[in-house]
């Protein structure tokens, strides 16, 4: 083959492997190489083995399922509660006291108890929602913090979003860097906090960034970028400076990449026709 | 002394051997434990025991005769008769199996009933119009015919009740076949339905859309079930051969390795002997050369003119766009059905197909307008326009002007919410336009779709016999004449 | 490259060195840059792995950010040099300052390429040229500071609020978007792509280029050379 056609057959297969890999990204297929860890949540059903091989495995059903009496069980009022409704939390603090009380000191106990109002539909979770109580694995961090990104993410999909879009997120979910922060990493784990106090915040971005000043702590890791903010939402003003910046930017990059590269899509027609004609 | 001190040892191993048979006397918390295990422990539904036990745990409550649920201030019987699940075809499946997220508190069903787990092929679907993507699969094949529209998602389900709003008995799960689609596609039905049953796109469809080779839809043995045929297509096909077939005999007439005095069978031997002659050869790769640039790219047209090339290449390559499209999607169809790309693909109402599928028809719109506009202004008169050019010309443009129509329609008739419809913006427009008739467009869809596919039987008919036969006939003449090139 | 044809010289060593220098940091700027853009996609994920993870992807970028700054203080000491050396000002002549004459050279190009006049006549260093070179310009401004800003945010937010470190990704991406976009597609085209061009223009390495090359594509330049024989001399390649 002549040296042209041949990078002219390059070029092409390139571009054709280029959006094969592309679409094979864009169309639905999961991308993470890890297996994601499904949760059965509120099942009927217990695989006794895998019960048995967790920590509680060999525990008595009613050390924790405590009041059920068979003579009532199932009872069809109980039909259309959650199984964390049916669960009395309570009993996990026999053995896990230290937990049930940080629990309490954070804001997911607030919600459960009614001292602070949340927007979300879901119910405040306790234990049962994060923790699977039947079976227990062994996880590496990368899975931890998949772990994270489903379970918390459910109940805050707008945070998981934004989340997802920032430089610890794309780090941590996307491209395996087990070093970068997921929600637990700043929220805490078990005493869960909402971070919207400047002091509280420097100390959880200290943890990793030990020079961070409390100016700092103004870099929103969710960051939304709106024009209609809600009135009350905690970065309204932000959230707007961040829409136009981005708005400024896509008009910049459309109108000149539109202007050249219909520039250039003109210069390759009428170069290929005085080529032709010269032949 | 010692006697007795062996006969001490012996007895006491023998006890020890023999408490493992003891009766064991904490038997509460095991036998406690026993019971919750007896329902609760995961049972293997790969084995006829496991789906044995998981249909009695379903049953325990479900076998009771008072069994019901309250909705709408109507009981609804939940009492499945054991014996009548066994003799359906379904009896060697347990509960979970279909109903696969209600053995979870709460006790609800979060998701549609898995068929599809084990009836992965859709095609038979696809080919009757991708709105039966957003039917569930019981509102078809269910004994009882009441269904619903779910308002807010869209979805057509069976119903809970009937016409009379009489509480319906929906647990006797004999599935049928064949399938009834008056259920839905009758006068006045408020699903999103057209108000009759329309035949599967068939092959003549696939120059613009993800079609099937079907002629007809439906059981021709069973008379209840309604036939729907294509009769345009068949007529439209057998004219079109007869003109390929009159093309080809004008073609025969002349000569051949510049012989005259052969019969047509010689002549054609000699053709399919040249033909294999150069498939069957690395002058394959020269044909394609001159088949992609000079056919599809139309390289000699550029090197004539570059607003001819983008002109003809407007109508050309969207064009061709569509129908590889339309192919490929058969393709993902007929071998990965259940893949999320496939699921894609056949939705007209996903963005990108939605987006895509207008965006191409609106490229061969401007492109035809170009090249009318230059025809109009054309001083130097080069060319004859015959009768026949304007109706092979009005056909194609009212085949693809009707093509929008018939879309804004349907957009109407099947209620597409405005976030998905508005991707669709040439359909959307139009139904916009439609809506201000006062019109049911249920009643009409059926005509206008006819329409359309008499439109396209026409065109595809006369094309054989008409100017735009070069659509089939130029590239293979430029392929030829490249390769003809290249031998001298 | 023909045996007889006449070669001149268009680009000095310095400038050749430094164009390496630009390639080789804007690919591995952008190759990593990209793959933590476009994370989700599994080239992404395979190019990351390829660099050493995170860390080694954020060490190879920031390493391309101090060769850009390198060519930028190099280039900004042979603009001093260029400008006391040269006769006469950079405002007149051949050079690479943007003249009103570039905006009508565009408008006559952009006619051209529709079929309603013959090629228009380029002097020394065309509208397209001149664009690339600003064009980096503003690139290296922009996201250079922006990338200070992320490279160092406890630094930067000594002085500046939190919410400029969202502003500087903003920046940061959309910029380096921009100008992949641009010079993987028109740059690349203008250079080694079009059709009188293809496949490699190969002075950007080896400075040289032809008579004719020279008459067609740099036709008033070629016209001023005629003017000046002894300037003609010394650029002529012995």
């Amino acid at each position: 083959m002549k040296r042209p056609a041949l990078v002219w057959c390059l070029t092409t297969a390139v571009v054709i492997v280029a959006a094969a890999m592309v679409l094979m990204t864009r169309c639905g297929q999961p991308i993470s190489g890890r297996p994601s860890q499904e949760r059965e949540f509120g099942s009927w059903y217990v695989e006794v083995q895998r019960y048995n091989q967790g920590v509680h495995g060999g525990m008595d059903c009613s050390l924790c399922h405590t009041g059920i009496d068979s003579d009532e069980h199932p009872d069809p009022e109980n039909l259309s509660e959650s199984a964390t409704d049916v669960f009395d939390f309570q009993a996990c603090a026999s053995c896990h006291p230290q937990e049930y009380e940080y629990y309490h000191r954070g804001v997911h106990a607030e919600v459960l108890s009614g001292t602070v109002q949340s927007e979300i539909e879901y119910p405040a979770p306790t234990c049962g929602h994060c923790h699977d109580p039947h079976y227990r694995q062994v996880l590496s961090r990368l899975q931890v913090i998949d772990a994270q990104v489903d379970i918390c993410g459910q109940c805050h999909p707008s945070e998981l979003e934004t989340y997802l879009e920032n430089y610890h997120g794309k780090t941590a979910v996307d491209l395996d860097h087990a070093d970068s922060a997921s929600c637990a990493d700043c929220h805490g784990s078990h005493q869960v906090v909402a971070l919207d106090q400047p002091e509280i915040a420097v100390q959880v971005c200290r943890k990793c960034h030990p020079d961070a000043t409390e100016n700092m702590v103004g870099y929103l890791i969710h960051a939304e970028e709106t024009l209609s903010p809600d009135a009350d939402a905690s970065h309204a003003r932000e959230s707007v400076l961040l829409f136009l910046v981005q708005l400024f930017f896509v008009v910049l990059t459309v109108s000149v990449l539109v202007f050249f590269y219909g520039h250039t899509f003109l210069w390759l027609l009428r170069g290929l026709h005085e080529k032709l004609r010269r032949r | 002394m010692r006697a007795g001190l062996v006969g001490l040892c012996v007895v006491s191993l023998a006890v020890l051997m023999a408490l493992p048979l003891a009766p064991t006397f904490a038997q509460e918390p095991e036998q406690e434990q026993e019971q919750c295990w007896a329902c609760h422990r995961q049972p293997n539904l790969d084995t006829v025991a496991g789906v044995q036990a998981a249909i009695a745990l379903c049953l325990d409550c479900h076998s009771e005769a008072d069994i019901s649920k309250k909705t709408d201030g109507q009981e609804i019987p939940l009492q499945v008769q054991e014996e009548a699940y066994g003799a359906t075809r379904h009896s060697y499946l347990s509960c979970t199996h279909c109903h696969s997220t209600v053995a979870h508190s709460p006790h609800e069903e979060r998701a549609p009933l898995a068929c599809g787990d084990c009836h992965h092929n859709l095609s038979q679907h696809i080919a009757s119009g991708d709105a039966h993507l957003t039917v569930q699969c019981s509102a078809c094949h269910f004994e009882p015919d009441a269904v619903i529209r779910d308002a807010e998602t869209g979805i057509v389900e069976l119903s809970g009740f009937d016409a009379q709003g009489r509480a319906l008995d929906r647990t006797g799960h004999q599935m049928t076949k064949p399938v009834d689609c008056g259920r839905c596609h009758f006068a006045g039905n408020d699903l999103g339905a057209a108000s009759a049953a329309l035949p599967p796109k068939g092959p003549l469809c696939f120059a613009c859309h993800d079609a099937s080779l079907a002629l007809y839809a439906g059981s021709l043995r069973a008379p209840n079930a309604g036939v729907r045929i294509d009769w345009v297509s068949a007529p439209a096909l057998v004219v079109f051969c007869l003109g390929l077939v009159a093309a080809a005999s004008f073609w025969l007439k002349g000569t051949v390795h510049g012989k005259a005095d052969l019969s047509v069978g010689e002549k054609l031997s000699y053709i399919v002997a040249d033909a294999c002659g150069i498939i069957f050869s690395r002058r394959l790769l020269t044909l394609l050369k001159y088949f992609i640039l000079d056919g599809v790219l139309l390289r000699r047209t550029l090197k004539e003119s570059v607003s001819r090339w983008l002109m003809h290449g407007l109508i050309l390559w969207p064009f061709l766009g569509r129908f590889l499209l339309g192919i490929w999607t058969w393709w993902m169809a007929q071998f990965w059905p259940t893949a999320p790309l496939t699921q894609t693909l056949v939705d007209k109402n996903a963005p990108p197909m939605a987006f895509l599928y207008d965006f191409l028809a609106l490229l061969v719109i401007v492109g035809a307008i170009w090249a009318l506009m230059r025809r109009a202004l054309d001083r130097q008169m080069r060319e004859v326009t015959t009768a026949g050019d304007v109706a092979i010309t009005a056909l194609l443009g009212g085949l693809f002007v009707f093509g929008f129509v018939v879309e804004g329609a349907r957009l109407i008739v099947t209620q597409v919410p405005v976030e998905l419809a508005i991707y669709s913006f040439g359909g959307y427009a139009a139904s916009l336009v439609l809506r201000l008739v006062p019109v049911d467009w249920a009643s009409a869809y059926p005509y206008l779709w006819w329409v359309h596919a008499a439109l396209v039987a026409a065109f595809v008919a006369y094309l054989p016999f008409s100017k735009l036969f070069h659509i089939l006939v130029g590239p293979m003449l430029v392929t030829i004449s490249g390769l003809l090139g290249e031998k001298e | 490259m023909s045996e007889t044809a006449t070669h001149y010289w268009r680009l000095n060593l310095f400038h050749r060195f430094i164009h390496v220098l630009v390639m080789v940091s804007f690919a591995g700027a952008a190759l990593s840059g990209m793959a933590l853009k476009f994370g989700t996609a599994a080239w992404a994920r395979l190019a990351m792995q390829l660099m050493g993870g995170v860390p080694g992807a954020a060490l190879l970028h920031r390493l391309c950010a101090m060769v850009i700054a390198f060519y930028c203080f190099l280039h900004f000491i042979y603009i001093v040099y260029y400008i006391a050396r040269r006769k006469g000002s950079i405002f007149r002549g051949p050079s690479m300052i943007p003249r009103p004459q570039d905006i009508v050279d565009l408008w006559q190009h952009l006619m051209y390429f529709l079929g309603r006049r013959p090629r228009p006549q380029f002097d020394r260093f065309t509208y397209w040229e001149k664009f690339d070179y600003f064009a980096v310009f503003w690139g290296v401004l922009m996201i250079g500071l922006s990338g200070l800003v992320l490279w160092f945010p406890e630094l930067a937010t000594r002085f500046l609020p939190g919410v400029a470190i969202n502003i500087a990704q903003i920046m940061h991406s959309d910029e380096a978007l921009l100008a992949v976009g641009f010079i993987l597609v028109v740059h690349m085209f203008n250079t080694h792509l079009r059709a009188e061009k293809f496949p490699i223009d190969m002075s950007i390495f080896t400075g040289k280029v032809s008579e004719e090359e020279l008459k067609k594509e740099h036709a008033l330049e070629w016209e001023a050379m005629q003017e000046d024989p002894a300037l003609m001399e010394e650029a002529r390649v012995k």
